[in-house]
């Protein structure tokens, strides 16, 4: 709660850019556990922006246009994280049927949602933003399948059969395509997802996941852009990683996310992902 | 030679007609789908505010040059993900730009060289005195004036992260007040802008 009080803040520090690196990243943390916070910083970067367009617009030289235009015939782009979503803004249907960002951002139920027209703002925003906290962070660590983590969590030191889901993480990882996705989990925790196309399986293997209350469930997620399907649920380990082989069928290209649900988990999303890893 | 441009028109005309040019988020969207025309039509519209955030931070041309087409580059890259709905395309990229300069600032000596050129009272003063260039936005005459509504400290603050790309560190050894301070400053600060300029919150 302190740790809080002192984070929120840096709001007015973040939006100007005046953080550090690991500052902006204990903030990004704390953005990601705080509505409230997310909301105040929607418009302080749009304030930040004003103060942006304030400044005289200066042509650059001409000759920088050609470099551009040069360096991009080359370079390639991202995937959109939603395929759907630009369609459904075009047709101007309701975006509430199918794509992540309302899945997720737009379902104002979960625990301290609430139905201000910032926050939801905010929470759309939290999506929209190029330095998209969790999606960044999972896109810049596309690794191969290494195996050094993966022996940490195949033999917890508390048994000696390895579990059902160390086995399904041992056949996803020894898959000729398999690959692996990691980032940081929103609270507390690091998730790295293991997956192979042509099993169509996945599993997550999370260190340091914070244990919910008894009335609180995990429960993991496959996003594509027809919507979100559950992939079932499950609890923090109580030492050392949490392996969780995801139920159902994966395609390559899903984005794998989970959320905080109530016990029993939901049939659909009713909080923001606490991480979120595309697999392709 | 570096030339001042006519400020953009306001950018509500993009919804008035269908006759008008594109606007920068329908740009944006036929730059996500690979569209090298719109992308340099984008360029055209956005580039001089780019440019000129940017060269307010770095001051150093060539540097600006550099973390301009850094800036177009992640606008190629990114424009898949960028959401019309989320937010204005202008936005999207100033917040980009913005940050970019930041990271070129820390990163390299650009910013040490930088400060030794420019004293915390020239930088400030040179905030006071744009009013006095050629060209004056709307953006420049409101900002102006939501700026004088802060306390000295508080704007002094301000300009200095946001237009001089200092951490709030090095804020604080240039105005010799304490760090905490300073975060106070800055965030009351914006939240004193954000009301005098009216940005929803």
């Amino acid at each position: 709660m302190t740790e809080h009080d002192d984070l929120h803040l840096l709001a007015g520090a973040y939006a100007l850019g005046a953080l550090d690196e690991s500052e902006r990243e204990d903030f990004e943390n704390y953005l990601a556990t705080s509505e409230e916070a997310r909301a105040e910083l929607a418009a302080f970067t749009d304030t930040a922006v004003m103060l942006g367009m304030s400044t005289t617009p200066v042509a650059p030289p001409p000759s920088l246009k050609g470099d551009i235009m040069a360096r991009i015939a080359q370079t390639p782009q991202l995937p959109a994280l939603d395929r759907d979503a630009a369609q459904l803004e075009k047709t101007q249907t309701d975006a509430a049927s199918a794509t992540v960002t309302s899945m997720f951002a737009e379902r104002g139920t979960g625990p301290g949602a609430s139905g201000s027209t910032a926050e939801r703002k905010a929470a759309r925003r939290w999506y929209a933003r190029p330095a998209n906290i969790l999606i960044a962070a999972a896109a810049a660590a596309v690794i191969f399948v290494g195996g050094t983590a993966l022996g940490t969590a195949l033999n917890p030191p508390t048994s000696q059969q390895p579990s059902p889901q160390a086995v399904g993480l041992t056949e996803i990882s020894a898959a000729a395509d398999a690959q692996r996705a990691e980032a940081a989990v929103a609270g507390g925790g690091n998730a790295t997802v293991i997956w192979s196309g042509q099993l169509g399986r996945s599993a997550v293997v999370i260190s340091d996941l914070p244990a919910l209350p008894a009335d609180k469930t995990y429960e993991l997620w496959y996003i594509d852009s027809a919507g979100v399907t559950s992939a079932g649920t499950f609890d923090a380990a109580e030492t050392g990683k949490t392996v969780r082989v995801l139920d159902g069928k994966m395609s390559e290209g899903d984005t794998i996310g989970i959320t905080v649900e109530p016990a029993g988990g939901s049939k659909k999303p009713t909080t923001e992902p606490v991480v979120a890893i595309p697999t392709a | 030679m570096l030339e001042l441009v006519p400020r953009e028109t306001d950018s509500s005309r993009d919804h008035e007609s269908t006759q008008l040019p594109p606007s920068k988020e329908e740009l944006l969207g036929r730059v996500a789908q690979g569209d090298q025309k719109a992308f340099a039509a984008l360029y055209d519209e956005i580039a001089p505010r780019v440019f000129g955030l940017i060269r307010r931070l770095l001051v150093d041309h060539s540097q600006s040059e550099e973390v301009t087409q850094e800036v177009f580059l992640e606008i190629w890259q990114n424009a898949t993900r960028y959401e019309p709905t989320k937010g204005g395309a202008s936005t999207w990229i100033l917040t980009m730009a913005h940050r970019r300069a930041v990271d070129r600032i820390r990163s390299s000596q650009a910013g040490r060289d930088r400060d030794l050129k420019i004293g915390v009272r020239d930088f400030v003063a040179e905030y006071d005195n744009v009013s006095d260039a050629v060209e004056i936005t709307i953006e420049h005459e409101r900002v102006k004036v939501a700026m004088a509504q802060l306390t000295e400290l508080q704007r002094q603050a301000v300009t200095l992260a946001y237009y001089g790309g200092f951490s709030h560190s090095e804020v604080s050894a240039m105005l010799k007040v304490p760090i905490g301070t300073v975060k106070t400053r800055l965030r009351d600060g914006m939240i004193r802008l954000r009301d005098e300029l009216g940005v929803a919150s």
